[in-house]
């Protein structure tokens, strides 16, 4: 099967035969383009799904005056005098009577018969800023364009944002149920809904966003953790509804310890302590160049220490060859070695899995990063051990280190670690909206110690 | 009485299948406007007019051998009209430099949808919603459309790419 033929076929695979679905198939497994292409329909039809269902009837009124047109219950006029022309005229007149008729029983639908009615719809307006005062369910939010109104009640839906994924991808659709009582004055929020001519935003839906402390742990009381944070030292609360999570891991039973990074989201503590319904505990990882393999085993050199890491599934570890760069993350258990959940590995190894890769970029996550092979005018292509990717480079995307701090195209060197994510480009290149460059070399925590890419490549 | 000489039927006799289509119909591409263009008392417009036009084009001489698909097919239509007509919605700044938190509520969401299938060209957007929200095939399309499923499979092929492209910008 040609590509061409394939990508008018991926909207239809429901509709194909089962041959036709299996020719489809086999060559999905061999072509990254297509598979990008599917990926890429997937999603927008996982998007077009923000429409909601509706199980409403047609309102009465619309019924009735629908059926009373179609009783013949009314006529244009140029009709009846088309009708009476050729010599119907009773009918015309019975029409006539009907028509008087259904004015009564019909008066639902003010529009002429046959005119095309235009809904006006009002359009739905967004406010996004800083509450600075609430009263009798009318907020006062200072946006960048001033402070403006919004207007609750008893239709107003409001909920809580914010919560870390995985458990906000969930969220995210359906919200936490909040009150209005809930809001005040220091809260961020998002509200939809019309204007109205006085310019106050009639609410439909209020978003209030949690608020997410990031610190290190100091040390924990009882039901407390004291986090050292930009802002000073920072006590939260924690209780028995309290979710700790590990990368997109649930944790059982915690134990924080002093030097834990933590990142803390609850509701904002309108008074006294803010409590946290999700505490993330930052996943332990390394990066680095292997310099043992022993089974699935491996040691990891680290800019400034060496680390075991073991591999659970062992079907990867043929990957894993000594002067490789991985990085890898996951749980350190009581002897320091570090149990991979998620890993990758630099190689230059034919690929094996070509929608692995594809995935591995356009999952929009900074840990799918790869080694930079080659750079030219607007390109880079990078490796990511299961396959090469071309990324795409234009004046929109934005490059920054993977601290987050802003960099520049320049900083892209061949070798450097590199994140992307952005737009799939029909030919199977990533059109980058964001480069994440982890360079070693250009890392502001240790100059010395370079990436091995970069001593290879790098006179 | 008259009797229209492409389909031999009279007018009351059209009005009566009209009738029973809207019988059959009225909930069901109701409840297809109603997702398209978001709200209830707009969506009841467009079914009243979706039979209007429906009427008129028996009147003209349309037989549908689909009822049901053509019927989509003109509500689409209205309903495309419709959201082309809409002012665009806008989000009013953040304060400052805050990255500030992920508002895409329900409404905003499908309301960007909705933003997005207005600047898709007619045909795609005809393919899509048909294909995607009234669940018809790419042969049951090319019928409505007075073409070949081949050229309906293209459009769809375009409308997701133009979609995509579009929602990325949008919600970016």
């Amino acid at each position: 099967m040609e590509c061409q033929e394939v990508q008018r076929l991926l909207p239809v695979r429901q509709e194909l035969s089962h041959e036709k679905n299996s020719a489809l198939q086999a060559h999905l497994v061999t072509c990254a383009t297509c598979t990008a292409e599917w990926n890429r329909i997937e999603r927008t039809q996982r998007e077009l799904l923000r429409l909601p269902y509706s199980n409403s009837q047609p309102p009465e009124k619309t019924i009735s005056a629908v059926q009373a047109r179609l009783a013949g219950r009314r006529f244009t006029f140029p009709k009846i005098l088309n009708e009476a022309a050729t010599g119907v005229f009773l009918v015309a007149v019975v029409g006539l009577l009907l028509l008087s008729l259904s004015s009564l029983r019909a008066p639902v639908n003010p529009a002429a018969p046959g005119a095309v009615v235009t809904p006006d719809a009002k359009p739905i307006m967004g406010v996004k800023g800083k509450v600075t005062s609430v009263s009798n369910g009318t907020i006062k939010v200072e946006t960048g364009e001033g402070i403006k109104v919004v207007q609750t009640n008893d239709q107003t839906v409001f909920n809580w944002v914010g919560l870390p994924p995985p458990l906000g991808d969930g969220l995210k659709q359906n919200g936490q149920a909040a009150q209005v009582s809930d809001i005040v004055a220091g809260l961020s929020l998002g509200a939809v809904g019309t204007l109205t001519k006085d310019n106050v935003l009639v609410a439909q839906q209020v978003s209030i966003a949690l608020e997410e402390i990031q610190g290190e742990a100091t040390g924990t009381g009882a039901n407390t953790i004291t986090l050292k944070t930009p802002k000073g030292d920072q006590v939260i609360q924690v209780n028995a509804q309290t979710i700790y999570l590990q990368g997109k891991q649930q944790l059982q039973a915690v134990v924080i310890k002093p030097g834990d990074q933590i990142i803390a989201t609850g509701k904002p503590a309108t008074a006294g302590n803010f409590v946290a319904q999700v505490v993330i505990l930052k996943q332990p990882g390394v990066e680095g160049v292997i310099t043992a393999v022993n089974g699935n085993t491996i040691t990891v050199q680290d800019q400034d220490r060496t680390v075991t890491v073991v591999v659970e599934n062992s079907a990867q570890v043929k990957d894993f060859q000594v002067g490789r760069y991985l990085a890898a993350e996951g749980t350190v258990d009581g002897s320091g070695v570090l149990h991979a959940t998620s890993l990758f590995v630099t190689s230059g190894e034919a690929a094996k899995s070509s929608d692995e890769a594809d995935k591995a970029v356009i999952a929009n996550e900074p840990k799918s990063k790869g080694r930079v092979v080659a750079i030219s005018n607007g390109t880079i292509t990078l490796d990511f051990g299961i396959g090469q990717r071309i990324i795409q480079i234009n004046a929109q995307t934005e490059f920054r280190h993977m601290d987050g701090q802003p960099a520049q195209a320049s900083d892209l060197v061949v070798g450097a670690i590199v994140g992307a994510d952005g737009t799939p480009a029909g030919d199977g290149s990533l059109i980058a909206a964001h480069v994440y460059i982890a360079d070693p070399a250009s890392s502001p925590r240790s100059p010395d110690q370079a990436a091995p890419g970069n001593n290879k490549k790098q006179p | 009485m008259a009797i229209d000489a492409l389909t031999g039927l009279s007018a009351r006799d059209q009005r009566e299948r009209v009738a029973g289509w809207f019988a059959d119909y009225a909930t069901p591409v109701y409840r297809y406007l109603v997702r398209l263009v978001g709200d209830e008392e707009g969506a009841a417009d467009l079914l009243q007019d979706t039979f209007i036009q429906a009427l008129k084009a028996l009147g003209r001489g349309s037989d549908p051998v689909n009822p049901s698909a053509w019927l989509y097919r003109i509500a689409t239509n209205l309903a495309y009209n419709t959201l082309r007509r809409r002012r665009r919605f806008r989000w009013l700044p953040f304060l400052g430099d805050e990255p500030g938190p992920g508002f895409e509520g329900d409404v905003a969401l499908a309301q960007s949808v909705r933003q997005c299938l207005a600047q898709l060209k007619p045909h795609e957007a005809e393919a899509l919603l048909l294909h995607e929200y009234a669940g018809l095939t790419s042969g049951e399309i090319a019928a409505q459309t007075n073409t070949n499923p081949s050229t309906v499979r293209g459009r769809l092929s375009r409308a997701y790419a133009h979609f995509a492209e579009l929602y990325q910008k949008e919600n970016r």
